[in-house]
């Protein structure tokens, strides 16, 4: 085990804003940074062109009523431009007077977020593009058959647009270019804007299988430099895909479905799956040039990721390449913790600032039935695991959605009051500027994603769509070993949601790292699932780990072919390759970390499945103590204290205290946010008291 | 027959969740369903459960094997794709998709798709469905035109205690259904009301007329006295229900009287068949035979259209509570 390397903690390398020239609004510490003013995102969905202009004011006040200090809106482009060609924002239609929205917003004093696409939903039809557009072949992606790729979205199905497209990039310039102008004399300072973000959940309009799309002409030739520019010659090509008839680049197209039948045949469909990560991070740092160089001012520039993100070619981190941050959206149905943990962990280790640009408050109809608590549960999950931000979507009910806490016509529903409530602690908390410290790391390889995401056997039943249903990556896999001794793409994910069942059985606070992203600060121990294939690279930020002291737990297979099949040189890794999946080698090394280890377990939550997730501020001090009971059931929850202390729930106003434990009764699935307190002086009891 | 701009709106959580609830949908399958991919010689190439993930699949030996591989892994049914199938579907759905149609016929055209690929053997479902059939979207047009015509709205109000907690209008405008409008937008357009619904249905259909269309249908009643009458469908209760105005439908188009006659019928051949047996069942129901008889026309009509008796599917889809 190695129990030595364990006292080394690693050097600190924590996920930051990208530094930037000197400017008014940069994104930092898990909030705005307003030329010394800290503004974080809590912030509110209200769409200006479909609320009644008459409605606004009250509606922005009762907005900011519940807490909040940002309104957050699209900016319709199919709604903006008019049958001529032109654009109107408010001449003619004064739901549209986009300016006079922002301006209001902030005479009430709040900060302006505005989400222009050129892609929006909205659940609006053809999502917010304009029919002339989509209806344009030059514009449309296109599928393996060379016909229109459509996606079945009510109320109308609609022809997808092509991320590669050069005239769908050109028609995208001139509406953001559009928008630029209207918005510009707003930035802050001289006016409330101080958000933008590019697209929206740029995931191939929800057609993201691998073989979907594009074959586009202008995407054919984005692939074609793609394989140049990483394998270097005709050649190479010809050798790594054992394409010996392949004559130029020209000949060489893409794969139109999975074919391959061993592990070199894998080599061309892995490369297609980076090829559209590249695709999608190119099409969105297009748009960023176009903001950045059409607003002329600093404004931090950010993009949100949809549901079932993980099964999707593009990572947080490649997305947020040439962005200021990338947020996930939440609209998990039901009460299940491991997904919101799973997909909050994720975010929090990748994205400069974790934080939910769409924290579902409500729905569209066609999501099914949620309940009020169902939401709140949610934002109260993913605050546990690291949330440090959420824009709740809907603040103010419209047009197909429901379960807004604000009714379109400003006033407040019932369901306000517990938003108002956990806003207020949010902010009472200063819970932006906390962290949830971690000793271990479960590493997400990109590659076997790409793996899983190349041999998925459903087709356009994207993966996507399982993903949401709570299954792991691979679980649509194609039962093929290519040679290997496993079939890497089925095994690798269950590996990681056990070892993280049970270390939060264990009470072990852990980190879920896209590897590609950076290990969180202080991690002492990394858990990465390795076959005979993995990427070069990881192996090499693996063996740094290890070098700078770090404990790696890896396998079950040492490394020994890179990304391309080529031979990988042998890394030592520091020690043998394990089956991670045993049982026992699980419950071992569990065991020896919280003994001679010692590793951290905060305010130990028992019995199990009850856990806790602690936030501690900038000197180390616990603020905030989540406790969660994933199971149905009621249960009284003893939750170890450092000292005598006192746990407040921030919604209900309960105080639960003890001298070594405090009791805490716990319906679950249910998560309890408790603010740590001082023992109150006073002589009444407080509840859960110990006797 | 559903409109490009059409407006859902003025439901809160509650609100909507219920209304869902009552009509049965949103619920989840408790145990799953296997899925296995197929390759063309009858071997599994992929196999998942839907709650838990990759399943092993060696030794699946074929369709005769669902039986005991649902009970195996404890699912409820097992859906079979042929490798290759899903993407087949999907071009020749881009090739059929009606791009100028409404939803409505788009989604009409992918169940046509699917369909077409079940019979081929494409994709089945085990244990097998009794599929509805596919009616084309001019019989469904001509079917709506009777269930809801054009120009008009459907209201249903559900109280609890003096509360109404959900509601909905349907309305449908140049042939399409252009709006589904739930409580708040409703209150904003009747005011307070007193808390009875006996009484305060007809300020709600007043309402509703003025502001959306002529009602062509009004459901109201106690949320308990609906969810009663949904879980257990016994017959004559709905009659009953609407005899002593425990559910008011006011006004209430013609099948709807059929269909509260044919409940009155149910349980009059079930209270003879208690009694005496199947003797002279038919003298028995013979007065509420004739009403059908009377009545049968209009109900004829929009089953003929259609291709099968909505309301039978309705009542089978109402009651299916498992």
């Amino acid at each position: 085990m190695g129990l030595s390397m364990l006292r080394a903690p690693m050097p600190a390398r924590r996920p930051s804003a990208r530094p930037k020239r000197a400017s008014a609004a940069v994104l930092n510490r898990g909030a705005l940074q307003l030329d010394g003013r800290e503004v974080p995102l809590w912030s509110g969905a209200l769409h200006y062109f479909r609320t009644e202009r008459g409605h606004w004011r009250r509606a922005l006040e009762s907005l900011r009523e519940l807490g909040l200090c940002m309104v957050e809106s699209y900016v319709p482009w199919g709604l903006h431009e008019t049958v001529d060609g032109g654009f109107d924002f408010g001449a003619r239609n004064p739901n549209l007077d986009l300016p006079a929205f922002i301006d209001l917003a902030g005479e009430l004093g709040l900060w302006v977020f505005l989400r222009p696409g050129p892609h929006i939903n909205a659940e609006l039809t053809r999502f917010g593009l304009p029919a002339r557009v989509l209806d344009d072949p030059r514009c449309q992606a296109l599928g393996r058959d060379g016909q229109p790729v459509v996606l079945p979205a009510p109320p109308r199905a609609f022809p997808v647009p092509s991320f590669a497209s050069h005239e769908f990039r050109r028609q995208s310039r001139h509406w953001l270019e559009t928008f630029a102008r209207q918005v510009t004399p707003k930035l802050y300072p001289n006016g409330p804007v101080v958000l933008l973000q590019v697209d929206n959940e740029a995931a191939f309009y929800f057609r993201d299988h691998a073989y979907d799309q594009d074959y586009h002409p202008d995407a054919i030739e984005a692939y074609r430099a793609f394989v140049k520019q990483r394998h270097g010659s005709l050649e190479q090509v010809r050798a790594r895909y054992a394409l010996e008839s392949l004559e130029s680049w020209d000949a060489l197209q893409p794969p139109q479905r999975f074919d391959a039948v061993d592990a070199q045949g894998l080599v061309r469909h892995l490369d297609w799956s980076w090829f559209q990560q590249s695709l999608v991070q190119d099409a969105l740092s297009d748009q960023v040039s176009v903001l950045r160089r059409a607003l002329g001012r600093q404004v931090p520039l950010v993009h949100n990721l949809p549901m079932g993100d993980a099964a999707l070619p593009h990572s947080i981190r490649a997305v947020q390449s040439t962005l200021d941050a990338v947020g996930l959206d939440y609209y998990h149905a039901g009460r299940s913790v491991t997904p919101i943990r799973d997909r909050t962990l994720r975010l929090a280790s990748a994205s400069a600032l974790p934080f939910a640009p769409e924290l579902g408050v409500g729905a569209p109809p066609w999501f099914g039935p949620r309940r009020d608590r169902d939401a709140l549960f949610i934002a109260l999950c993913a605050c546990a695991f690291g949330l440090r931000g959420m824009n709740l979507y809907m603040a103010v009910d419209r047009d197909r959605w429901f379960g807004a806490p604000i009714a379109a016509d400003g006033g407040p529903r019932s369901a306000a009051e517990p938003w108002r409530r956990l806003l207020s602690a949010l902010r009472a908390l200063r819970f932006h500027s906390l962290e949830r410290r971690t000793e271990i790391a479960l590493q997400l390889p990109r590659e076997y994603a790409h793996l899983a995401r190349v041999t998925h056997a459903l087709g356009s039943l994207s993966p996507n769509l399982f993903g949401l249903a709570g299954l792991p990556l691979g679980a649509t896999s194609l039962a093929e070993r290519f040679g290997f001794a496993e079939d890497i793409q089925r095994r690798w994910a269950p590996v990681l949601d056990a070892w993280m069942a049970r270390l939060q059985n264990a009470g072990l606070p852990f980190a879920l790292v896209d590897s590609d992203a950076p290990l969180p600060a202080g991690t002492r121990v990394l858990i990465a699932p390795c076959y005979e294939l993995a990427d070069a690279t990881r192996v090499a930020e693996l063996q740094r780990f290890v070098d700078a002291g770090g404990q790696l737990l890896y396998g079950p297979q040492r490394p020994s072919l890179d990304g391309v099949l080529a031979p990988l040189d042998a890394p030592a890794l520091g020690g043998a390759a394990q089956r991670l999946d045993d049982p026992a080698l699980q419950a071992a090394s569990i065991d020896a970390w919280l003994g001679e280890a010692a590793l951290q377990r905060p305010f130990l939550a028992s019995p199990a499945p009850v856990f806790s997730s602690v936030h501690v501020d900038a000197d180390g001090e616990p603020r905030v103590v989540f406790l969660i009971q994933p199971m149905p059931g009621f249960v009284e929850a003893q939750v170890a204290l450092p000292r005598a202390l006192e746990l407040r729930d921030v919604l209900t106003d309960q105080r639960f205290a003890g001298e070594h434990t405090a009791t805490v009764p716990m319906v679950g699935p249910g998560c309890r946010m408790l603010e740590v307190c001082e023992p109150q002086t006073d002589s009444s009891p407080p509840s859960g008291a110990e006797p | 027959m559903i409109s490009d701009d059409i407006y859902f709106g003025g439901f809160d959580a509650e609100s909507w969740s219920t209304l869902l609830g009552l009509l049965g949908l949103g619920r989840r399958e408790a145990r799953g369903a296997i899925v296995i991919v197929e390759r063309d010689d009858g071997t599994a190439a992929a196999a998942l459960h839907t709650l838990t993930g990759a399943i092993a699949c060696e030794d699946y030996s074929g369709r005769q094997a669902l039986d005991a591989l649902c009970a195996r892994h404890d699912a409820e049914r097992a859906l079979v794709i042929k490798l290759g199938a899903p993407e087949t579907l999907t071009e020749r759905l881009t090739h059929e998709l009606p791009r100028d149609a409404d939803y409505f016929t788009q989604w009409l055209a992918m169940l046509g798709v699917l369909r077409a690929g079940q019979r081929e053997g494409l994709w089945t479902i085990h244990p097998a469905r009794r599929p509805l059939p596919l009616p084309r979207p001019a019989t469904v047009s001509a079917a709506l035109d009777r269930v809801l015509p054009d120009g008009h709205a459907w209201l249903v109000c559900i109280w609890e205690g003096d509360q109404l907690c959900t509601a909905a209008a349907l309305r449908r405008m140049h042939g399409c259904i252009d709006m589904l409008v739930g409580p708040d937008a409703i209150l904003d357009w009747t005011g307070p009301l007193g808390g009875d619904f006996r009484r305060d249905h007809r300020a709600l259909a007043g309402a509703v007329r003025r502001a959306l269309a002529p009602l062509h249908m009004g459901v109201f009643a106690q949320r308990s006295t609906l969810e009663a009458l949904l879980a257990n469908p016994a017959p004559g209760a709905w009659a009953a229900a609407i005899a002593v105005r425990d559910v008011i439908i006011d006004p209430a188009p013609p099948y709807v009287a059929v269909a509260a006659g044919a409940d009155v019928a149910r349980a009059a051949v079930q209270r003879a068949r208690d009694l005496f047996g199947d003797l002279e069942l038919l003298s028995l129901v013979e007065p509420t035979a004739s009403f059908l008889r009377r009545q049968i026309g209009s109900l004829g009509s929009v089953t003929e259209t259609l291709g099968f008796n909505p309301l039978q599917v309705l009542a089978e889809r109402l009651s299916r509570r498992d």
